[in-house]
């Protein structure tokens, strides 16, 4: 089964409302939404959120091809105040799994004051079918 | 991965139900070569076919960088690793001679979830599910019984292993079935050979399981193909062991025609 490769996909929010634009290290552009594919899982291993306060909410839809994707969320970063947040899931990281292809995941973000505020999630996209250790 | 001098190498050509054992006489890259290759050979002109039914609006039809696949893409035509100064310098892999070398090519992509498919040769494409129950062709799209959607089958995730035989040009389709634009890139290591005919005893040992240091490798190839055949014939007088006949006389009657074009250990 094929391991996968950490990556740290981040973004700063540039409005008082909206979805990260997520970067990585393999990305030549960045993305709102990423579609786990068919057979594999995404593990979300950190969710951070730096900067000014925020409300951010990191989401999972079953089913991104539809026109308006109904969005499930999976966990919520909360700052009432500038600073850092940090989510770190070590026990277990969160799983999303591709059974169609079309589950995705995004991060929603809403704020007084526009941007400045960095959001990372530490991911890996692995064969779903990867034994956990 | 370890191809030592000494072992066997067991080439399995399931198109032609047989088998081409070859003793492994030298490794002439020892222990291997490791190169990093960067991007990987996807040239802003390398057309791009689509993991879905037609091709998502505003989608290119060609790679819009070098090294870059779009989201839910391929490359529709086989791509090849251009190497300066090789025998041909737009396939590395490639060779003619000596009779006796033969390559072990294996490929890890970066990102490791970048799916590969080597089509040998170029062109021959390996997507088919048991070959005879349905192959895709020239789409990867299939609509088959209840099973609608595009065809993962022959595509594995972030590496590939081939035995290079002489004279053939290898194709690879890279595809990359995430929503990411990705720059890619890939490390290839490859065992450079020289190989002889083995022994009767070794090849029957072998299969009864009492030689360990023995590597099976089955070339995914589907369909057999003019110059595959082509090669077999010139390069080794046959196109090796039938699987369904293992057996003291076939083997030496293969390691016979082998050892007139290779020479090989007794």
């Amino acid at each position: 089964m094929m391991k996968g490769d950490i990556v740290t996909l981040a973004g700063s929010t540039n409005s008082t409302t909206g979805s990260v634009l997520l970067t990585g290290q393999f990305s030549q552009q960045g993305i709102t939404t990423l579609v786990i594919p068919q057979g594999m899982k995404l593990k979300i291993y950190r969710f951070t959120a730096s900067g000014n306060a925020i409300t951010s909410q990191l989401l999972f839809t079953p089913n991104i091809n539809t026109t308006t994707p109904t969005w499930y969320p999976l966990d919520q970063i909360s700052m009432t105040s500038a600073g850092d947040d940090i989510h770190e899931y070590k026990s277990r990281p969160i799983i999303v799994y591709g059974e169609l292809g079309t589950e995705a995941i995004t991060v929603q973000y809403t704020q007084a004051s526009v941007g400045g505020t960095l959001i990372s999630l530490i991911t890996e996209l692995t064969d779903k079918n990867e034994e956990e250790e | 991965m370890e191809i030592e001098p000494g072992s066997l190498l067991i080439v399995g050509l399931p198109s032609y139900g047989t088998l081409l054992p070859f003793k492994v006489v030298d490794v002439t890259n020892m222990p291997y070569d490791e190169i990093n290759y960067s991007p990987l050979p996807i040239t802003t002109s390398t057309s791009l076919g689509y993991f879905t039914p037609t091709v998502p609006p505003g989608a290119p039809l060609a790679a819009p960088y070098n090294g870059v696949l779009v989201p839910m893409s391929y490359t529709s035509s086989p791509i090849m690793f251009p190497l300066q100064n090789a025998f041909d310098p737009s396939d590395m892999f490639y060779f003619e001679s000596p009779n006796n070398k033969l390559m072990v090519v294996e490929i890890y992509t970066h990102p490791k979830f970048l799916r590969v498919m080597p089509e040998i040769p170029a062109g021959n494409i390996v997507a088919s599910y048991e070959n005879t129950i349905f192959n895709v062709g020239g789409s990867l799209v299939v609509n088959v019984g209840n099973f609608t959607g595009y065809a993962s089958t022959g595509f594995k995730r972030g590496y590939s292993l081939v035995v290079q035989l002489p004279k053939i040009h290898y194709g690879y389709l890279i595809g990359n079935d995430t929503s990411q634009t990705v720059v890619t890139s890939g490390t290839i290591r490859y065992y450079d050979l020289r190989v002889s005919a083995p022994s009767s005893s070794e090849v029957l040992d072998a299969f009864k399981g009492r030689n360990r240091n023995v590597n099976f490798i089955s070339v995914p190839m589907p369909t057999v193909n003019t110059i595959v055949s082509n090669v077999l014939d010139n390069y080794y007088g046959t196109t090796g062991i039938p699987f369904a006949a293992v057996n003291s006389s076939q083997i030496n009657t293969f390691i016979k025609a082998l050892s007139n074009k290779i020479g090989g250990v007794e």
